[in-house]
């Protein structure tokens, strides 16, 4: 998996883009659902998952295959999701979204039982710390290792498992209450 | 739920080995904690999951819609900076033409005293050297008094250079006209003075 990433990064640092398209369809699902369940709407991840990938092009000759390319990927849309989640606490300070209405309601889920679902999640998700949450999304959305999430958010293992912690106890109690 | 510590310390990972080891073989034959430990289980795997029935086409499009996003930028950036260089190149005008086209080019000597001192710790060749250049010069007197405490200790024959390069007479015209009628009587007189 590894070296078929470091072989098109290669591919795309001689001038293929195509093989840049390819990595970019590998990773694109993962990198738009862990910015969904970060941010909790499709028009933020979409935001996002449109940065990382000009962030990833504009520096891939930075990468230096020294880790895999999915811990760097993820270094980038943690900093990313985390940056647009600061930006939106600033934005919704300032906006009238909440008088008016949102302005837009456009998603990627088209069924509306799935939409009710996933509405429910997000919501969910939403109501735990940041930092929480993001341990939470790379421990079982991303299914990464304390040791991995470490490496990508520069955070202590201890922190990270007491933070995940933290986050089930949380989640868990706000589906008890719902139920 | 008694249990429920324990399981979300087993699913934290904070659970020392020992422990670990305990609540493993306890989940085989406890089927309470068995229970409550599947229950929370899937409550974690709840929200984890993202098989919601999504519209691939926006995964189809998406590298597609970067690139157009890409392109957007590059045409914005390109904007801000011919925009800045556009300003730059406004003020350089602004600013600097008008100077250039009354000094013709040329360097101003401030007669103030930091000048004149530099001037007055000149040996005689360095200060004829300033005078054979300087036609590239004109003189734009602060201190009128200063002025005429140069040009009297100067020799005769940098004088001469002096008014020879200057044109000193439309010169002083030009530079005298908001001195006073007895200053400017009292430099002609200082100037006629010395032996030309």
């Amino acid at each position: 998996m590894t070296e078929e990433d470091n072989i098109l990064i290669r591919e795309f640092l001689d001038g293929n883009e195509s093989s840049f398209n390819k990595l970019i369809r590998k990773y694109q699902n993962q990198i738009y659902w862990h910015a969904r369940k970060m941010t909790g709407n499709h028009e933020d991840s979409d935001e996002v998952t449109q940065e990382v990938m000009i962030t990833i092009y504009n520096k891939l000759s930075s990468f230096h295959f020294e880790s895999a390319f999915s811990t760097w990927l993820y270094s980038i849309v943690s900093t990313r999701s985390l940056n647009l989640l600061k930006k939106r606490k600033v934005r919704d300070f300032f906006s009238f979204d909440d008088l008016f209405g949102k302005s837009t309601n456009e998603d990627i889920i088209r069924d509306y039982e799935n939409k009710e679902k996933l509405e429910k999640v997000e919501k969910a998700l939403q109501k735990i710390p940041t930092k929480q949450r993001e341990v939470f999304i790379f421990r079982n959305f991303d299914q990464l290792s304390y040791a991995e999430i470490s490496s990508i958010t520069g955070t202590s293992e201890g922190a990270l498992k007491a933070n995940y912690f933290h986050a089930i106890k949380k989640i868990t109690e706000m589906i008890d209450e719902e139920l | 739920m008694k249990n429920y510590d324990r399981i979300t310390k087993y699913l934290s990972d904070l659970l020392s080995k020992d422990e670990k080891l305990q609540f493993e073989e306890e989940l085989k034959i406890n089927s309470e904690l068995r229970r409550d430990f599947e229950n929370i289980q899937s409550q974690v795997k709840l929200l984890a999951e993202t098989n919601f029935g999504t519209d691939e086409t926006y995964f189809n499009n998406l590298t597609v819609n970067f690139r157009k996003k890409m392109a957007k930028r590059k045409t914005a950036k390109q904007f801000r900076l011919a925009s800045a260089f556009t300003f730059v190149t406004a003020i350089f005008l602004f600013y600097f033409i008008p100077q250039f086209s009354n000094e013709s080019f040329s360097e101003k000597i401030l007669f103030d005293n930091s000048e004149i001192e530099i001037l007055s710790s000149l040996n005689e060749s360095e200060k004829s050297n300033i005078l054979e250049n300087s036609n590239n010069f004109s003189i734009n007197f602060k201190n009128e008094d200063l002025m005429n405490d140069y040009i009297g200790e100067l020799d005769e024959n940098s004088v001469l250079q002096l008014v020879n390069n200057y044109k000193l007479e439309d010169y002083f015209l030009k530079e005298t006209k908001d001195i006073s009628d007895k200053d400017f009587d009292e430099l002609v007189s200082q100037l006629n003075n010395i032996k030309l």
